[in-house]
């Protein structure tokens, strides 16, 4: 009986420490799954747009492709460079957290005007993306991409 | 044991993939920010820098403003036509300490002024270089593929009448309209050369027996010597055409 009892004793000791383990698991995961989808939904929300620049030999050389499907600076010869810019347009109920991530080979020549900053609600703001092409720079054409993303201000 | 792992690997990211469409469609309703890119782009004008310059002096230097490759290949536009505006130019500025928690932002030019709310550049950063921009001209004159001319210059407000150099006819003018270009792949025309040129007005209170008379008024002299002068110029696409559809 007294080991019936002990053994009843020590299963239930065991089941409340699968429990607590269980539960520990079961908030790890959730809290995966969470941040999974909001860094996701921040992913699939921002703008994204490829940049390409056809760095051309010669001197002032400057040809231009003002089709907005993508930042493209055209031709561009060492020592030259160019601006394109991005309006944002605030339209929603709250102010907007921006910031602005660059990706490939064309990061290292593109420069935003600003990044990590707030965009109230019912104004706009614009990005300007200069680019200098530097007397080292190999003529070829760099690409890379531009995303921007848009998070609600919420405190 | 290890079916049932992956079938619910599998419905976590179901779940992953679902909630983050749905959770991005209502943050997306709810931020209603669109962004989009502009026609206009602004070309750095380092290259075409004039330097020290004396009053009354002529300088003369050349750019080209071409189609690139990228639109070259692109079978689905062919006109682009575009207008050269002039604007203020920004000047770099700095940081600088004014007393104990106090920084400042200071041009590095100290010929620099400040901006106002009638003269503010179009990026600015608080202070501008005095304007270049009325002394300029954008002269447009070689022929455009297999058309004879379809840009439109803007003349310099200094008129040199017959004889060439200065002379008792020479005469200033108001600035016109803006330089506008058109480029075209259809007729062959996918560069122009422009020729952007400086007649130096002469400085306030020194104002060379030869000036015209003409051009004695405020608009055609500047008030400071040993002065950093600028101006941006914008190359804005007004209008791009789409090859029509065979």
């Amino acid at each position: 009986m007294k080991n019936e009892i002990t053994s009843v004793y020590f299963k239930g000791a065991e089941l409340k420490s699968a429990i607590k383990r269980n539960k520990a698991k079961s908030i790890l995961i959730a809290l995966i799954v969470i941040i999974a989808v909001a860094v996701t939904s921040q992913i699939i929300n921002a703008s994204k747009y490829e940049m390409t620049v056809n760095v051309k030999d010669g001197e002032n050389i400057v040809g231009i492709n003002t089709m907005r499907d993508k930042l493209d600076f055209g031709d561009l010869s060492r020592n030259n460079g160019m601006t394109r810019y991005i309006s944002l347009k605030s339209e929603g109920g709250v102010a907007t957290y921006v910031a602005v991530l660059q990706m490939g080979e064309i990061s290292d020549l593109v420069k935003p005007d600003k990044n990590f900053f707030i965009l109230p609600s019912g104004e706009e703001a614009r990005l300007a993306f200069e680019i200098n092409i530097p007397p080292s720079a190999a003529t070829k054409k760099y690409d890379g991409s531009v995303w921007i993303f848009r998070l609600p201000k919420l405190m | 044991m290890r079916l049932k792992k992956i079938f619910g690997f599998a419905a976590v990211m179901t779940m992953i993939a679902i909630s983050s469409a749905m959770f991005a469609a209502f943050e997306a309703h709810i931020i209603n920010v669109t962004a989009h890119i502009e026609n206009a782009l602004s070309v750095n004008t380092e290259p075409v820098a004039f330097g020290t310059v004396f009053p009354q002096e002529f300088i003369e230097k050349d750019f080209q403003i071409s189609l690139s490759d990228s639109f070259m290949d692109e079978p689905r536009v062919d006109d682009v036509k575009y207008v050269i505006k002039q604007k203020l130019k920004a000047c770099p500025v700095h940081k600088e300490s004014c007393g104990p928690a106090c920084e400042k932002l200071v041009p590095d030019d100290p010929t620099c002024v400040e901006d106002t709310e009638l003269e503010t550049p179009h990026n600015p950063t608080g202070w501008h270089y005095l304007s270049l921009c009325p002394f300029l001209s954008k002269n447009n004159e070689e022929g455009d593929g297999n058309l004879e001319q379809n840009d439109t210059s803007h003349p310099s407000y200094y008129i040199d009448n017959p004889p060439a150099g200065p002379s008792e006819n020479d005469s200033c003018q108001d600035p016109g309209p803006d330089a506008t270009g058109e480029l075209s792949k259809d007729v062959l025309d996918t560069t122009d050369l422009w020729t952007l040129d400086l007649k130096v007005p002469p400085v306030e209170g020194f104002v060379g027996q030869d000036w015209p008379e003409d051009c004695i008024a405020s608009a055609y002299i500047v008030k400071n010597n040993n002065t950093t002068y600028g101006c941006d110029l914008w190359i804005e696409v007004t209008d791009i055409s789409l090859r029509p559809e065979t």
